[in-house]
């Protein structure tokens, strides 16, 4: 019997051949038909090589989700369900570490960005599994399950703040709160005040999501 | 006390003259410049134009730069700037020349002169808008009995360009009065480029005479004959591939010589002495210029260039491995649970040691293509056409050294830009903001949206760097080739009879007339982009001797391996007989 906590736990496994697959699917996508340069004088859209990198962040961001949901029902809340959280989404980077390094060849000479955006993603899906865990918890001290809600605090996080930085009056700055936004920055590549919002937010975040659950940690200790 | 008061008075006076000299020591003209653009205001969009450019009271410490700003479109269309810096430093007063293409001339140019710190101080806006053709003319110089069909008044001396190119706007160039030398050569050049000029010398020939006219005029040893009205005209042997087009009488009136990719027309009678009805056949009778830009070939030779990426095989490869094998570690090796850990970890790691391997410098993506092509025109003159041709895969504005150092003209793009609906109209004047770009200080900067191609073309001259002979007592072509760029793929023809050679050595060669093909043979042989099928209808290789040439090289990737670069190189070298 393989223990729901495990790496190689069924709905761990479901997570990472979806990013798995993402990732080959995605890259797939990046590339440009185009085997000679007169097509590319011909009017078509190809898919931007930043596909790759939005899907792979976003579907990080989301097995980060999954095992933070999954979390939940790993038994008592301790220090060590965080550690595991951690080494889930890092897993997770590793799968996709052959895609990662592929991918140096879609967007050149950018490869302190590409470092950038690894530690970015890595923290983004343990922002987002600490969200899910503490969305979790929430919902089971009230006996139902805030699966909509979990969702939809993602489908913000991913969309809004990106959205919102193409209107004209809102700063371009606020796309970093995204996934998707934060990604596109970091890929352009973005000066070093932006990366450092942008690590900063996620940083905070987590900050704040330890701290929220701390209590319940100490509760589950004092019990 | 009246002494007093005049010794004040006068003491008043002189303090006020002091006053005033002191103000006209300090006190001087403002800079000024007077500009004309074209033959007398006369231009024709998206072609060269010359520019003559007087400066008046100027005495700054430093030589300042000449700044012309274009305008394109208007408000409805759109409209976009274009900003040109001539190569020309501007010291002192004096008549300063150059020559840029116009672009829309339906609105004003600002012609300006500009210190070090790029600040104008002396400008004048020229409106060309009555002045502006939709197609070359003629332009005229000397005089001609009668009109031609949307003629110029007839040009001076002194607006006759000493740039060859500067000769663009010019559907023909009529001449009955000799001009001067460094105009003749420039002549000469724009002849051999695709120009058209009309020699009406007639009998005052030898006025004209000098060796540059020798060499044009479709004449050996011209002489005076004399009519059977009595009325003098040249006479002569004609030289080879000379056409009478056109008699009066018994007596060729106009003789057509091609010269180069151009045609040298004669009038063997004297301008004034033209009736009208013979000027208009004349005028209908010679070739219009036509001008080398081979921007077509270098797009066609851009849009040849094969994308570089990394192969959606081995992406698809990647995926399937990645895949498959982390189902195949996880399922053998699941219940240990460390084992299935540590293979998983050995596979992708390996995997991404492959992955890394493949994904080198030679497989990334490439954002930016770019292709240089540079004609050499030789024959006792030398002359260049350098045309680059850029094509971005995203919205960008970039900048690049221009090849020349003259202003490079942008030509209409077979990218999409082209509207069909306004193919009658230039299109500067339809798509404005396609035309966007500006050359200072030798760079020249354009915005380029995502697939679209942008190519620039711009003249100059050089000395003749290849020389080719045929001797008759060895019947053999004698090559003599001191360009740096090496020939790879060369042809050699003599009267649309030759052969191809794979290089040609720096220094003298020799080449014997065994194997020869025609002309027809040798393009369908050779590769689809070669120099030989691309001017095969511009220069007459089907008489005379020439060599066709060309190299390609390809420059390395830049550091950030975004930019992928072609230079080509194409050599015409029109030979002549070594009696």
């Amino acid at each position: 019997m393989i223990s729901p906590r495990s790496i190689l736990s069924s709905r761990a496994l479901q997570g990472y051949y979806l990013l798995l697959v993402a990732c080959g699917v995605s890259i797939l996508f990046s590339l440009p038909p185009a085997t000679r340069v007169a097509q590319l004088m011909e009017p078509h859209w190809d898919p931007p090589p930043q596909t790759f990198f939005v899907v792979y962040a976003t579907i990080t961001a989301l097995l980060g989700l999954a095992r933070g949901s999954a979390a939940a029902s790993w038994g008592r809340l301790r220090w060590h369900t965080i550690l595991t959280l951690t080494a889930h989404t890092l897993f997770g980077q590793l799968l996709a570490l052959p895609f990662l390094i592929f991918s140096r060849a879609l967007l050149p000479g950018r490869d302190v960005a590409l470092f950038l955006l690894v530690a970015y993603t890595s923290l983004a899906a343990l922002m987002f599994s600490l969200i899910a865990l503490r969305l979790e918890l929430w919902g089971t001290a009230r006996r139902h399950r805030p699966f909509v809600l979990q969702y939809t605090v993602f489908g913000l996080f991913l969309a809004v703040p990106w959205a919102a930085s193409m209107i004209g009056r809102i700063p371009p700055i606020v796309a970093v709160l995204s996934p998707i936004g934060a990604t596109l920055r970091i890929m352009q590549p973005a000066s070093a005040a932006e990366n450092i919002v942008t690590l900063a937010f996620v940083l905070l975040m987590i900050g704040i999501q330890l701290l929220s659950i701390r209590r319940p940690i100490r509760r589950t200790h004092a019990v | 006390m009246a002494t007093g008061r005049n010794s004040n008075h006068h003491g008043r006076s002189l303090l006020l003259l002091a006053l005033l000299a002191l103000c006209s020591v300090f006190a001087r003209a403002a800079p000024s410049i007077e500009v004309q653009i074209g033959f007398n205001g006369h231009v024709v969009p998206e072609r060269y134009a010359p520019i003559r450019i007087r400066v008046r009271d100027y005495e700054g410490t430093a030589p300042a730069s000449l700044r012309i700003t274009q305008t394109l479109g208007s408000p409805w269309r759109g409209t976009s700037t274009i900003r040109q810096q001539p190569p020309l430093s501007i010291a002192a007063d004096g008549v300063y020349h150059t020559t840029a293409p116009i672009y829309d001339p339906l609105n004003p140019l600002i012609v300006s002169l500009v210190d070090a710190g790029g600040t104008a101080f002396a400008e004048q806006e020229v409106d060309l808008r009555a002045t502006r053709h939709v197609n070359p003319f003629p332009v005229v110089y000397g005089r001609l009995p009668y009109p031609l069909e949307e003629q110029t008044s007839p040009v001076n001396a002194l607006e006759l360009p000493t740039d060859w190119w500067a000769y663009d706007s010019a559907h023909s160039l009529w001449i009955s009065t000799a001009p001067a030398r460094e105009s003749w050569e420039a002549i000469a050049r724009w002849i051999f480029a695709g120009g058209t000029a009309v020699l009406l010398s007639g009998p005052d020939y030898y006025r004209y005479d000098s060796p540059i006219a020798r060499e044009l005029v479709p004449l050996t040893e011209p002489t005076l004959a004399t009519g059977p009205a009595g009325e003098q005209f040249l006479s002569g042997t004609a030289k080879p591939n000379t056409q009478t087009v056109l008699r009066r009488g018994d007596a060729p009136l106009l003789l057509v010589r091609p010269y180069g990719a151009g045609h040298v027309a004669l009038v063997t009678v004297r301008a004034a002495d033209l009736t009208q009805n013979e000027t208009e056949l004349i005028a209908d009778s010679i070739p219009p210029s036509t001008r080398i830009t081979l921007g077509e070939f270098a797009e066609t030779a851009l849009g040849a260039l094969p994308v570089v990426r990394p192969a959606y095989s081995v992406a698809v490869l990647l995926g399937v491995v990645a895949v498959v094998g982390f189902a195949v570690s996880v399922a053998f090796t699941r219940k240990r649970h460390k084992a299935a850990v540590l293979s998983v970890i050995v596979l992708f790691g390996l995997l991404s040691v492959l992955s890394g391997l493949y994904a080198n410098d030679d497989k990334s993506l490439i954002e930016e293509y770019y292709i240089n092509t540079d004609l050499q025109i030789y024959t006792w003159f030398g002359l260049h056409v350098e045309s680059f041709s850029i094509l971005w895969t995203k919205s960008a504005e970039l900048t690049y050294p221009s090849p020349s150092e003259t202003i490079p003209a942008q030509i209409v793009s077979a990218s999409p830009t082209t509207e069909p609906l306004y193919a009658l109209m230039p299109q500067s004047q339809v798509v404005p903001t396609a035309f966007q770009h500006s050359f200072v200080d030798g760079r020249v900067t354009a915005p380029i949206s995502s697939g679209t191609c942008k190519t620039f073309y711009s003249c100059d001259t050089s000395a003749p760097l290849l020389h080719l002979a045929y001797d008759p007592r060895s019947d053999r072509l004698i090559l003599d080739q001191q360009s740096d760029a090496p020939i790879e793929d060369a042809w050699l023809l003599f009267d649309g009879l030759g052969f191809h050679t794979a290089s040609v050595p720096r220094g003298t060669s020799s080449y014997s007339l065994d194997d020869l093909h025609s002309l027809r043979e040798l393009t369908a042989a050779g590769p689809e982009l070669s120099a030989l099928r691309a001017l095969a209808d511009v220069f007459p290789f089907d008489r005379g001797i020439w060599l066709v040439g060309q190299s390609a090289r390809w420059s390395h990737p830049n550091e950030q391996g975004g930019r992928k670069v072609r230079l080509l190189t194409l050599f015409v070298v029109e030979g002549g007989c070594d009696d």
